[in-house]
């Protein structure tokens, strides 16, 4: 004889968030009138502590065995109330949640109708809580292994926390150095430099044992489950070992030539090339997508480190977690945009970073046509804020600031250059406020606009005409240099990385966290983890941050050795069930096989790798297929329970 | 051998440094000045740019905190002395009386309606009265009693009530309906010594005094409110249940104007930006509208600091779905109304170059942030600005300049919400190699020494 099922509704308000349209009053008093509902009441905010003990308390009290809470949507607050059932001695899958917030109150104005659906959806979830069943979880020991997919400072970060704490660590990048972009960036501050930065990560990481470095590398498959995920790792060729000592004499060999990418197309690199000074590992390279390989430089080289034989090599990891450290693109503006690329004298914020670095180009000189310029024109929002036609909508966060440091720098360089910043809004949030100051003592001048600015090019030189908005005209400024402030753009090979991981991204084409304010590095897959600019634009400190907060969210996950699996998996029923394998076909995490049992073809789940999307379930012809929590015999309850008949 | 970490102060950034810490079963004590954590997200109304509602993403977490059995709170106190080094700092925490004993207290709230004593009530800033006795907030972490002893007539008798009295204790009347027999009048403050491998520094932010800026007018006229009483105002558990009244007359106000900047980017009072002022305006425009969408909202600003993901197509959809109207200009002087209390804003509006002059009923400041005051006891450097001194800002952003004490959230600049809930998780991971004993590998990243003593 089955236990009498005794069930307890709770509606919450959810502040105004519910009741401002729902009588909830009205909705908690119908559910009184359902069948098996022993207590009912409403609340303020049933995810509270105060109405979360009104929920344990009465599951004593009045000997509760199901739960129903219409309120928020169950990705908000289910483990939340299943965690309330647990406390008390439940078991936590014989909660239900009607969704009377997203579902309800936040989409519509008419509170009687609204009250009526309500009404409707606690009845659903009502009937449907009279058939859960207790379920139990699974609990699988997990890897220790972490890749981290990015070697930028986002990704240096959570390699090195992630191996203090005894993890082993295999960080992949995809070019050919680690360093990411903060390496490009001359000086961050008035004595540090980009590449130092990076420089000293580099030295902890290559000393440290447990982080494996792979460069030139891709994660090309994913798979599995958290804890236990299956990665495998594609080594593209780098066409040089560690016999290389730098000496260089391959260079004058090599009679490929292209823009080199690492000075932002300022200069130019052989086919086979040392990205930059500091490049880790210290190897040369060969670019396989411009090389002719006619072998000139393996003629040259006296170490034999130049083998064009190799090939790509392919690793297969168990690991725990996975931490994308992707970083970002920068904005590259179309040809013509402010012409740029059009003249030699519009140039980027990132190659003005390159001109003031001492390892660049001109050895940290700023020398332009071969003299200094004597004006110096920035246009911030370069490709963000929706200022042209092809800006993205969002602000680069990073370009207000990195401007005025650059342009304080070339003030204390050359005082007799004339430095203007044209802008929409200043960003300079918190602290750095003290640097625009700053740039106002020094007499940077800034000229704000609305209507982006025109650059033209005559014969005397550039100009740049600008509707000025404090004084509301137009300002004709002839200048030597215009340095467009180029914001942050999401990789353009991030689509491959989301394909493969199966993460999502947002509107903005950067990748979306699990909850934009209280979850910002964990995504939506437990286990896969976010951190730097490859969620929205940051700037070097606030993605070493989220390195170390990235990885801390791993060491929680994987501390312990084990992680429970939720049991709202695919059950075949064998029975029925008849081998035709619809299932397996369907399956989109590989999850089911077909397996011969004494004679029989039967689907088999391997619950680990089931994520209860309950595509199979939908595809099963005969119904043998079914998932845990929403059985046929649950839902059809549920649609009975609207539609009549129930 | 694990050992435990010291969180100072439960702001939404010491409860997830708690958690993340606590998840790895690695023991925390969570100390914080307030009756319940929560910190100011508790007293925000909803959140930007994606407006959930601060309660409904914060009580999961508060709860999550009670919950867990690897964290111990130790509420209404403050540290007073911090000694030794990293790997083992020896810390002395002053627990002030709450005169209620909280292993008997439920939070059932009889003491609370029965006291017949007033005192202005914190929570909602002075917006509207709580009893001497009393529970933070409805969804206070842990919910207990606390009694105020300034205000309570038993514990700090009226001169004139003491005379009467001849001697005879006063009221008691909460003591007489507590059912749990909670309430203890001659509870002395106490000092908790404890041990530590690390300490996370949390204690955020208070709002500057905008008594100090007299050309707005605050705390003269009436209707004058600082951004903090504006979420008060407009949340459903505020003191007027989200109605947005006037102080003056209890009227809707039809026009509303958000003053940015205010002791903030000035050089008189204090040079940093605030952060998320500007988005909170924002925010709060929509919300007027929501709830009037008769009301017409106008913000005063400088710059419109749209740094954060999703922050400025926030702003658009202001402009372009609910009309919000953006004056780039500084409201030079607020003069109010005396028959109407309406106040009347000077500015100069940088697109016209006008001083021109504007009528509104109700105007919000956005007042500058400050962090709270921690050194001493707390042996840190201040930046410039008065934060916490990070290390090295590159090279290991969440570290103090003393070796095994981080920092994260407000403390450390201001900031918004997701910006302090990453700095907590990044302390937390530095923490918690400490705490499981790889102090040297915490070392290598950021070299420096400890303390004396
Ligand atoms: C009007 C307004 C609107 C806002 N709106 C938003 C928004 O919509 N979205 C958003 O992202 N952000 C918003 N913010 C910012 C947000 O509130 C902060 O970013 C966040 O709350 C900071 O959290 P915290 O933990 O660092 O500090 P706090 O919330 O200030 O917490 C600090 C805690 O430490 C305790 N404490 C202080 N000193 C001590 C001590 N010495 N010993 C023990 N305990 C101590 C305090 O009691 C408190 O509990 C808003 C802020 C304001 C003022």
């Amino acid at each position: 004889m089955a236990e009498e099922v005794r069930i307890g509704v709770y509606i919450c308000h959810c502040g105004f968030n519910i009741a401002g349209t729902v009588d909830v009053k009205a909705v908690a008093e119908y559910a009184k009138t359902l069948p098996n509902v022993v207590v009912s009441r409403d609340y303020l905010f049933m995810c509270s502590e105060p109405g979360q003990d009104l929920i344990r308390e009465d599951i004593k009290k009045y000997k509760l065995n199901r739960i129903v809470v219409a309120a928020c949507s169950p990705s908000m607050h289910e483990p939340t109330f299943r965690s309330v059932l647990e406390s008390a001695g439940l078991n936590k899958y014989l909660f239900e949640m009607a969704n009377i917030r997203e579902h309800c109150s936040w989409v519509h104005s008419d509170k009687e109708l609204a009250t009526e659906k309500a009404k409707d959806l606690v009845r659903m979830a009502v009937a449907k809580a009279r058939l859960l069943e207790p379920l139990e979880e699974k609990e699988i020991e997990t890897s220790r292994n972490i890749l981290v997919v990015g070697g930028g400072v986002a990704g240096m970060r959570a390699a090195l926390e992630l191996a203090h704490y005894g993890f082993e660590v295999y960080l992949i990048e995809k070019s050919p150095t680690l360093g990411g972009k903060a390496a490009l960036v001359g000086y961050v501050e008035d004595d540090v430099k980009g590449s130092e930065i990076v420089g000293k990560m580099i030295k902890l990481i290559s000393k440290n044992p447990r982080i494996h470095v792979f460069t030139n590398s891709e994660l090309v498959e994913f798979k599995g489950f958290p804890g236990n995920f299956i990665a495998k790792i594609r080594v593209n060729p780098r066409y040089v070992n560690e016999k290389c000592t730098l000496c260089g004499d391959c260079i004058p060999a090599c009679p490929v030539e292209v823009s080199n990418e690492y000075e932002f197309g300022l200069d130019k690199r052989k086919a086979i090339f040392y990205p930059y000074k500091g490049a880790y590992p210290p190897y040369y390279v060969i670019d396989s997508k411009v090389c002719t390989f006619c072998g000139e430089c393996v003629k040259t080289c006296k170490h034999n480190a130049i083998d064009l034989e190799m090939k790509p090599q392919y690793l297969d990891l168990r690991i725990g977690a996975l931490i994308i450290a992707a970083g970002y693109d920068p904005y590259e503006p179309p040809k013509g945009e402010y012409n740029y690329g059009i003249h030699n004298n519009v140039i980027t914020l990132f190659q003005l970073e390159r001109l003031l670095d001492p390892n660049g180009p001109t050895k940290g000189n700023l020398i332009i046509g071969g003299k200094v310029p004597r004006r110096i024109v920035f246009i911030q929002c370069v490709g963000s804020r929706n200022t042209t036609p092809n800006s993205k909508p969002y602000c680069s966060r990073m370009c207000c600031l990195t401007a005025i440091r650059n342009a304080i720098r070339i003030k204390e360089m050359y005082p007799d250059t004339d430095v203007i910043i044209l802008y929409k809004d200043i960003m300079t949030y918190a602290s750095d406020e003290r640097l625009y100051e700053e740039a106002g003592k020094r007499l940077v001048k800034f000229l704000k606009f609305e209507e982006p600015p025109k650059v033209t090019i005559t014969e005397e030189g550039l100009y740049i005409d600008v509707y000025e908005y404090t004084i509301q005209d137009e300002v004709r400024i002839p200048t030597d240099l215009v340095v467009l402030s180029t914001g942050m753009v999401p990789r353009h090979d991030l689509n491959e990385l989301i394909a493969v991981t199966r993460v999502s991204c947002g509107g903005d084409g950067f990748l979306r966290e699990l909850h934009l304010k209280l979850a910002p590095v964990e995504s939506p897959t437990k286990g896969v983890y976010l951190a730097g600019a490859v969620t929205g634009p940051k700037n070097i400190m606030e993605s070493i941050r989220m390195g170390s907060a990235a990885a801390v969210k791993a060491m929680t996950l994987l501390s312990a050795g084990k992680v429970s699996i939720e049991p709202l998996t695919a059950v075949v029923n064998e029975e029925i069930c008849s081998g035709c394998g619809v299932c397996v076909s369907v399956c989109p995490y590989e999850a089911i096989s077909i397996k011969e049992m004494d004679g029989d073809r039967l689907a088999h789940v391997e619950e680990a790798l089931c994520m209860g999307c309950g595509t199979c379930t939908a595809a099963c012809p005969s119904g043998a297929m079914q998932q845990r929590g929403f059985k046929d015999t649950q839902i059809k309850a549920q649609v009975l329970a609207v539609f009549g008949g129930g | 051998m694990v050992k435990p970490v010291l969180v100072i102060g439960g702001g939404i950034a010491g409860i997830q440094a708690s958690l993340d810490l606590a998840e790895q079963n690695i023991p925390v004590y969570l100390v914080d000045k307030s009756p319940s954590i929560g910190g100011k997200m508790a007293q925000l109304d909803k959140t930007f740019p994606t407006l959930d509602c601060a309660s409904c993403i914060l009580t999961p977490k508060m709860s999550a905190v009670l919950r867990n059995k690897n964290i111990k709170l130790i509420m209404y106190s403050e540290v007073q002395e911090v000694k030794g080094r990293a790997g083992e700092f020896k810390v002395k925490i002053l627990k002030k009386p709450t005169y209620v004993d909280w292993d008997k207290c439920t939070g059932c709230g009889s003491c609370v309606e029965k006291c017949p004593y007033k005192a202005p009530d914190e929570f909602n800033l002075g917006l509207t009265t709580r009893k001497a006795i009393y529970i933070l907030f409805p969804q206070a972490v842990p919910r207990k009693a606390v009694i105020d002893a300034e205000h309570c007539v038993r514990l700090n008798p009226p001169p004139n009530l003491r005379e009467r009295a001849k001697g005879r204790p006063l009221c008691g009347v909460c003591s007489m309906v507590c059912p749990a027999k909670a309430i203890d009048y001659d509870m002395k403050p106490e000092v908790i010594e404890l041990e530590v491998a690390a300490i996370i520094v949390a204690t955020g932010m208070e709002l500057y005094d905008a008594r100090n800026i007299p050309e707005y007018g605050y705390g003269k006229y009436d209707n004058v409110y600082t951004h903090l009483e504006f979420e008060r105002l407009v949340s459903a558990t505020g003191p007027t249940r989200g109605e947005i009244i006037r102080r003056s007359d209890k009227k809707h106000p039809k026009r509303i104007a958000w003053i940015q900047c205010v002791g903030s980017r000035d050089v008189r009072f204090n040079h940093y930006c605030s952060a998320f002022c500007c988005m909170a305006a924002t925010k709060q425009a929509i919300l007027a509208k929501e709830h009037m969408p008769e009301v017409d909202c106008t913000i005063y600003y400088m710059d419109i600091r749209a740094f954060g993901k999703g922050f400025n197509e926030f702003v658009e959809r202001a402009k372009e779905e609910f009309g919000i109207k953006y004056i780039r200009g500084r409201v030079v002087r607020i003069d109010e109304d005396p028959d109407t209390k309406n106040l009347i804003l000077t500015y100069e509006d940088t697109s016209t170059s006008y001083l021109k002059k504007d009528e509104y009923d109700m105007v919000v400041l956005a007042v500058a942030i400050r962090p709270n005051r921690v050194v001493p006891p707390l042996p840190l450097d201040l930046n410039e600005d008065g934060f916490i001194k990070l290390k090295d800002p590159y090279l290991d952003p969440v570290s103090t300049t003393v070796e095994g004490i981080f920092v994260a959230g407000v403390a450390a600049g201001a900031k918004d919400i997701p910006d302090s809930v990453t700095e907590a998780s990044a302390a937390a991971a530095r923490a918690a190699l400490i705490a499981k004993g790889h102090l040297e590998e915490v070392v290598s990243l950021a070299d420096g020494g400890g303390l004396d003593g």
